[in-house]
């Protein structure tokens, strides 16, 4: 096999590349490196093509399985008498129980344990954050300081807006859950972390950073915070 | 296992893939969820016949495609690639921030339909060129082709955006 077939065949299925294609490989470093290249750009690929589905499309399923309507309105007028009526709907919509929900955040941090050391304190642009709340159904009324990160993350069955914010104290986490109803203040100390899952109109905010607590933080974001369902 | 946690457990293993290959597909957020939520319940139909995750993977994929194709023959006569289709721009806010990522999510949606969804089988449903060729009814040749073709229009708009950014 020569550098052209070659080249063109890792273009094509950089994965299956064959016994020949791997002699090729050995034998040829600048065939070597451009494979890597090749398998690197397929990671970016794949990473570029997973979109996470909309939040409720998982339940809407559930529901639309058990018999009952498939629209999306209809759905939202059903859906609290459904809890009810429909025993196996009921572990879809609560198959997260509220007392492993400071567990699930702690654990949520650890999978992204990159956000905690940020790299940079670049601000994240207005219209990237009004973006990241719009894809999630939350709200800010008012602009809220200091946000150096701002993702949405599947968590607990929903997709979720995850800020970091910077305060005095180093980073901090803020994870708002318009899913989440908690009847009252469900206190993190854990690993470190230290902070609140404070109940804010029928949802939640999970604050929590590794120093002092960061009240301010939380005085803003129980004010300004939305939810549109 | 009773069947609606036999069905959730299906539903919870294959939505994000499914989801995403009808969006890659089709280019458009709400026909993508109906065509997802569509392959699901006829799952839920013949759960029985389903054994496991990976076949009834494939399965609800060639659903998802069928309907797909059969909604086009209905509503449009105009080839798809020919209109002008807008991109989604929240199919670019992801939980990633690397700008690259959107890029390239920007450049697989310009992609042909012929050169896409080969790619979206082979990269993100792990499918092999021979699969992929009788998915799509064409010669394993004729795969090998696009997908080749695919990675180098791909490459080739990153390193030109690239340019321009230097500029
Ligand atoms: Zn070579
Ligand atoms: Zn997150």
């Amino acid at each position: 096999m020569n550098c052209i077939d070659y080249r063109r065949l890792i273009t094509s299925d950089p994965s299956h590349v064959g016994a020949e294609g791997l002699r090729h490989r050995l034998a040829c470093s600048s065939c070597a490196s451009f494979a890597v290249e090749m398998q690197q750009f397929d990671t970016k690929l794949r990473q570029a093509m997973m979109i996470e589905p909309p939040r409720d499309l998982e339940s809407r399923v559930m529901l639309a399985a058990s018999g009952r309507s498939t629209t999306r309105r209809r759905w939202l007028a059903v859906a609290a008498t459904l809890v009810l009526a429909v025993g196996g709907v009921v572990t879809v919509l609560n198959s997260y129980s509220l007392e492993q929900l400071p567990d699930h955040v702690i654990k949520h941090l650890y999978h992204e344990a990159n956000l905690l050391v940020p790299v940079s304190t670049e601000l994240v642009p207005a219209p990237r954050l009004r973006q990241v709340l719009k894809r999630t159904g939350v709200e800010l009324s008012e602009d809220v300081d200091e946000v150096i990160h701002a993702g949405v993350c599947y968590f607990r069955g929903h997709l979720v807006p995850h800020l970091v914010v910077l305060s005095a104290d180093g980073p901090v986490t803020v994870m708002l859950l318009p899913d989440e109803k908690v009847d009252e203040t469900m206190p993190i100390d854990e690993d470190g972390f230290h902070g609140v899952i404070v109940p804010v109109k029928g949802g939640s905010i999970a604050i929590i950073g590794s120093g002092n607590y960061p009240e301010q933080i939380e005085r803003q974001f129980v004010q300004a915070v939305e939810w549109q369902t | 296992m009773p069947k609606h946690f036999q069905f959730e457990a299906l539903v919870r293993s294959v939505l994000p893939e499914l989801h995403s290959y009808a969006l890659w597909l089709s280019r458009d957020p709400h026909l993508a969820e109906d065509l997802v939520q569509e392959s699901l319940l006829r799952a839920w139909r013949s759960l029985h016949t389903l054994r496991e995750a990976g076949a009834a993977k494939s399965w609800l994929m060639m659903i998802i495609r069928r309907e797909h194709a059969r909604y086009y023959e209905r509503q449009r006569p105009v080839p798809m690639d020919i209109q002008a289709v807008d991109f989604p721009e929240a199919l670019l806010t992801h939980r990633d921030e690397d700008p690259e990522i959107a890029e390239l999510r920007r450049a697989i949606f310009e992609l042909a339909q012929d050169y896409r969804e080969p790619l979206v089988l082979q990269v993100l449903l792990g499918y092999s060129t021979k699969e992929i060729a009788e998915i799509m009814d064409v010669s394993q040749g004729a795969v090998l082709t696009r997908l080749f073709r695919a990675r180098k229009q791909l490459q080739k708009k990153l390193a030109t955006e690239d340019e321009i950014a230097q500029k």
